[in-house]
């Protein structure tokens, strides 16, 4: 631990930010994120939203500077990921494009940082598909089943994964694979292996991408490899290292879709309050009615404490201390915050709730997935009662 | 107070064989024809062929008397009619006004009214499943909606706007609350609207225009709009100025017969969520075997067995014609909060495969947030206990 005092910001910093995000969504209204959710997956992806995200260089705020990059603190992506929900858009779509280069960053060659991450910070080249998560083995990550063999000076891999967001929209993909078997590795946590595989050659050559139809529009798949050969230089770091690369870069992860849940967060309390205020039955606005206002006002508590909470971790994992505890509660808290300003922003509207064109069931929808990705509330409870508080392992 | 004893039966499966036989009738009709109706353009996402086969088998005519063509059922068989649709994973609100907006008619409507739409009601002939009551601007304060239904000749001209009519668009005839007395004329709150049967074939041609509302879940509802709509003075049913206490004393009913369609989702997504616990394995064992999913379910399960007991309870005591609002409210109130229960621990429960369409999970779970909303609102069932059960102030 260092002996330096920590000191985070409680006001609302990178105003300039936060304003210039607010700019860029308001081109993008309801309506334009409603008529994709009509589309068939093809034409599902905001392509104009996020060419608008990638002119602005948002999507490069943490590539160091040295590589083209803004070379900001992880607390400046959090604040660009807020805003962009804050003011009723998805950054969904193109938020891996900040943080899945990290795996590089940290582990790649000189070599493959120079090649790839001035391109990724231009966005000339999008590296936002991340596959980790497999059908048959859910959250128990360390069991994945795909495998990546040496053949000559590569790998052949085969496989299959489950909701790898973005991967239609993506020209790399990191990509974690087995590449020593179970039952030659002494812990769990071996033999895995992380790989930068380059889509444009990979795709019809062994890789398959496959839409997946979801209550959300994610843009999500399942993506098939059959017989794909890679180069040998797709490997990130050392074999048998990926599982420790992947984990350094989740605490990163949970910053950042914390704060997208606090964006929502603030969206549903606003609109709730609106329409609190506005709408008028048995003679007074509805907002007078506890029933309606007390909701409201306990989510807003709730988002608030998540917000210390995020602001901590972040101000933490900027510190370079060890912040998985912190990482993970906010993730936690955030989800659990925006759930409830969505179910309070749902029933104020009553009816009108269900309604597409009022803009509320659509984040309403959306917010319920992270309760669930990238990470469930009852994995981050077992973290959390094992490793912070001395519990058992509990399955 | 009637002196009849209300009596419900403790089965888990009453009426065992009319279970049965829906069960098998709804096995036709899997998730697949489900998801496929949600796809299409509000002309066509209509369940046409469940509802015409639910139709021809009688159930939909199960309130209706013998004397009028109709199988003069109980209203807990038409409740567990509408468990069980909803229990197989198929749709009742799309056809469960068939079953008992003609209600109103029976209990107000003339001899001759009722001989001559009963019957074709019974048969499916005629289809009375549009319920014309909610407005945009008044919403939960239903006595104080505004369309109006102005006198003109022997019939009357109407004029205005009606939101949330479900099944319009599959409608023959509609029963319309609109108001025949100004509110200013009116000594009470509850004074000064009126009940109508509308031919809406006849009406469409003349003023009356229906849009569908397009919604998070499809429920085939819609706007209506009247502009200057005339119907003849046989389409009053019964009083005029009364028509407010009509539509109340069917309100019980209704509510019964709805939380049997939550009872029935709710068990649909439980027995969901229990297989997927026990199938699924995830660091070697299933994932049921963890207190983090397993205790949702069972909390859930709770919670559906005590709101069931409630349902019957009102269900009974309606039945032996004991007033029964506050069961009504309770029973809707909690199987609603149930159902609600059981599709967050389903939701839960199936990890990100909640959200694969094809798990059918997420369709169900998007309908039960509907049933904390609608036809009335777990704060107006509160207000309702809390003021007329409880004697507290009016809080609204």
């Amino acid at each position: 631990m260092s002996d330096d005092i920590m000191e985070m910001t409680i006001e609302e910093d990178y105003p300039e930010f936060r304003e210039a995000v607010a700019k860029i969504c308001e081109g993008f209204p309801g309506q334009y994120w409603r008529d994709l959710e009509d589309q068939p997956p093809e034409g599902s992806y905001p392509t104009e939203f996020v060419n608008a995200l990638t002119e602005s260089g948002f999507l490069g705020a943490l590539i160091p500077e040295e590589f083209g990059g803004s070379g900001l603190p992880i607390r400046a992506g959090a604040v660009i990921l807020e805003a962009i929900h804050e003011n009723g858009c998805t950054a969904a779509a193109c938020h891996a494009q900040m943080y899945t280069m990290g795996t590089v960053l940290r582990h790649g060659t000189d070599d493959q940082k120079n090649e790839y991450l001035p391109k990724i910070a231009s966005g000339e080249l999008r590296l936002q598909a991340f596959a980790v998560t497999e059908p048959t083995t859910g959250s128990d990550t360390t069991q994945l089943k795909t495998k990546a063999e040496r053949k000559g000076n590569g790998y052949v891999v085969n496989g299959q994964k489950v909701w790898t967001s973005r991967a239609a929209h993506s020209d790399l993909m990191l990509l974690l694979a087995r590449t020593t078997p179970v039952e030659e590795c002494t812990k769990r946590t071996d033999g895995l292996s992380c790989f930068l595989i380059d889509l444009r050659e990979a795709q019809g050559n062994g890789c398959d991408i496959k839409p997946l139809d979801a209550m959300i529009n994610h843009n999500t798949t399942e993506v098939f490899f059959d017989n794909l050969q890679i180069p040998g230089s797709s490997l990130i770091g050392e074999e048998g290292k990926g599982f420790r690369y992947i984990l350094d870069g989740m605490n990163a992860e949970r910053v950042l879709i914390a704060a997208e849940s606090l964006g929502d967060g603030k969206f549903f309390i606003k609109k709730g309050v609106n329409y609190a205020n506005e709408r008028v039955v048995f003679d007074k606005p509805i907002g007078h009615n506890q029933g309606i206002q007390f909701p409201l006002a306990k989510a807003w508590a709730e988002l608030q404490g998540a917000d210390i909470m995020a602001r901590k971790a972040a101000t933490m994992f900027d510190a370079g201390e060890p912040c998985g505890a912190e990482a993970n509660m906010a993730k936690y808290l955030a989800a659990k915050a925006a759930w409830e300003a969505a179910e309070a922003c749902l029933t104020t509207h009553g009816g009108f709730g269900f309604a597409r064109e009022y803009d509320v069931e659509r984040k309403w929808r959306e917010a319920r997935l992270y309760r669930t990705a990238p990470i469930s509330e009852n994995m981050i409870l077992a973290y959390i009662g094992q490793n912070v508080l001395g519990m058992p392992r509990s399955y | 107070m009637s002196d009849s004893e209300a009596k419900l039966i403790l089965d888990d499966e009453d009426f065992p064989e009319l279970r049965n036989e829906v069960r098998k009738l709804c096995e036709k009709y899997p998730a697949e024809y489900w998801l496929a109706l949600e796809d299409e353009p509000p002309e066509s996402s209509y369940p046409t062929e469940f509802v015409q086969e639910l139709t021809d088998a009688g159930y939909l005519a199960a309130l209706i008397p013998e004397e009028y063509g109709g199988s003069g059922l109980s209203l807990r068989a038409g409740s567990v009619i509408l468990e069980t649709v909803c229990e197989m994973g198929c749709q009742g609100s799309a056809c469960h006004a068939q079953m008992y907006t003609m209600g109103t008619v029976l209990r107000h409507g003339s001899d001759e009214q009722k001989k001559h739409y009963l019957p074709k009601i019974a048969t499916g002939e005629l289809r009375l499943q549009a319920f014309g009551v909610t407005e945009p601007t008044t919403g939960s304060d239903t006595t104080q909606l505004q369309t109006k239904a102005e006198r003109d000749g022997n019939g009357y001209v109407i004029n205005g706007q009606k939101v949330w009519i479900s099944r319009a668009g599959h409608s023959d005839v509609m029963l319309l609350l609109a108001r025949t007395t100004p509110k200013e004329e009116c000594e009470k709150r509850t004074d000064g609207v009126s009940v109508f049967l509308v031919d809406m074939r006849e009406a469409k041609k003349d003023g009356m225009e229906i849009k569908p509302i397009d919604a998070m879940i499809n429920h085939n509802t819609t706007e209506i709009f009247f502009d200057n709509v005339h119907i003849p003075g046989d389409a009053l049913i019964g009083e005029e100025g009364k028509g407010f206490r009509y539509i109340l004393d069917g309100m019980n009913a209704e509510r019964c017969l709805v939380s049997a369609e939550s009872i029935g989702n709710a068990r649909f997504l439980l027995n969901k969520a229990i297989k997927y616990a026990n199938e699924r394995v995830v660091f070697d064992r299933p994932i049921g075997q963890n207190q983090g999913i397993q205790f949702p379910i069972a909390d859930a399960y709770i919670k559906l067995q005590s709101s069931d007991l409630m349902v019957r309870k009102a269900t009974a005591m309606f039945e032996a014609g004991l007033s029964c609002g506050a069961e009504a409210n309770c029973g809707k109130y909690l199987s609603s909060e149930a159902l609600w229960a059981c599709a967050e621990a389903c939701f839960t429960t199936h990890g990100g495969f909640a959200f694969a369409r094809e798990y059918d999970v997420e369709r169900k779970w998007r309908e039960a947030r509907l049933s904390r909303n609608a036809p009335i609102s777990p704060n107006m069932i509160m207000n309702f206990i809390g003021q007329h059960v409880l004697g507290m102030p009016r809080s609204y």
